[in-house]
């Protein structure tokens, strides 16, 4: 995958209200499909099906060795989507406080015309 | 500097579409006025930190094209087509927008809407990307999809990774 394939596989995981409180339970540390599964009422299968989007996005990786296969989450693909997303708000944060400051030379102008 | 202090709100109301809202503290003929005039644009549209229009120039007419060009650091290049379908000052514009390089994000219908309230104006912005445009991105370069979804749910997985 090259790079604004990775992150839109990024996103697309991060869409989904399962697969955030998969991340956010494995914030918290490492955990078994077994655990993940359990507060959703979710089968093992489809918790597994959620499970391989995440890794497939680089969110998570598993560990291949150990008999477990503990999730864990990678925070290099979480926080390369959290920039290109602050990149944009930050964008659109200047052009718009750039507009302010215009619109206060232009009010100013039209006061000074109506006196 | 100006400290509004107004929050910016982007979300994603589809797959296709991205909502961008923001409050200005000023009458709304000024606020449609600063989107439409070359001179007001060219002095805020400007993008990150580095660049700047080489071109801004805007036929204001039902069927008239907007050309903005942009350079940037390293004499990077950003160019962006645009062509109006409603003019309703100072209420609406809507138009039709494609950028130079981007053909996975383009076209783009835009839809911007100045409400005047109490000593303010509310913009909102709503950018629809073509389906089938969307679906290509997808497969080509994946922006289009990404950028929808993820502004919406990043803000709120953001939300639910707070510590508690």
């Amino acid at each position: 995958m090259n790079e604004s394939e990775r992150l839109d596989a990024t996103f697309i995981a991060l869409a989904d209200p399962t697969r955030r409180a998969i991340l956010a339970r494995l914030i918290e540390g490492e955990a078994t499909v077994m655990e993940l599964a359990e507060p959703f009422d979710m089968s093992q299968p489809a918790i597994s099906k959620h499970l391989k989007m995440l890794e497939r996005a680089g969110l998570i990786s598993r560990s291949r060795d150990a008999q477990r296969r503990p999730c864990k989450i990678e925070g290099a693909a979480l926080k390369e989507a959290t920039d290109w997303l602050e990149n944009y708000r930050k964008v659109w944060e200047a052009n718009f406080s750039r507009l302010d400051d215009l619109l206060d030379d232009l009010k100013a102008q039209r006061k000074r015309e109506q006196n | 500097m100006t400290t509004s202090g107004h929050r910016l709100i982007v979300t994603a109301p589809s797959e296709t579409e991205i909502r961008v809202e923001r409050d200005f503290d000023a009458p709304v003929d000024l606020v449609f006025d600063c989107y439409t005039k070359p001179e007001y644009v060219a002095r805020w549209l400007t993008g990150p930190e580095g660049w700047s229009f080489s071109k801004c120039e805007i036929d204001l007419s039902i069927g008239g094209e907007y050309r903005y060009e942009w350079t940037g650091p390293d004499d990077a290049f950003l160019g962006l087509t645009g062509e109006f379908h409603e003019i309703d000052r100072p209420d609406q514009l809507v138009s039709t927008e494609v950028f130079d390089d981007e053909e996975a994000m383009g076209p783009m219908l835009v839809t911007i809407q100045f409400s005047a309230l109490v000593e303010k104006t509310k913009m909102t912005q709503v950018i629809l990307f073509e389906s089938r445009a969307a679906r290509d991105a997808a497969a080509a370069s994946g922006m289009t999809d990404g950028l929808g979804m993820s502004l919406d749910s990043l803000d709120r997985l953001l939300g639910e990774l707070q510590p508690r």
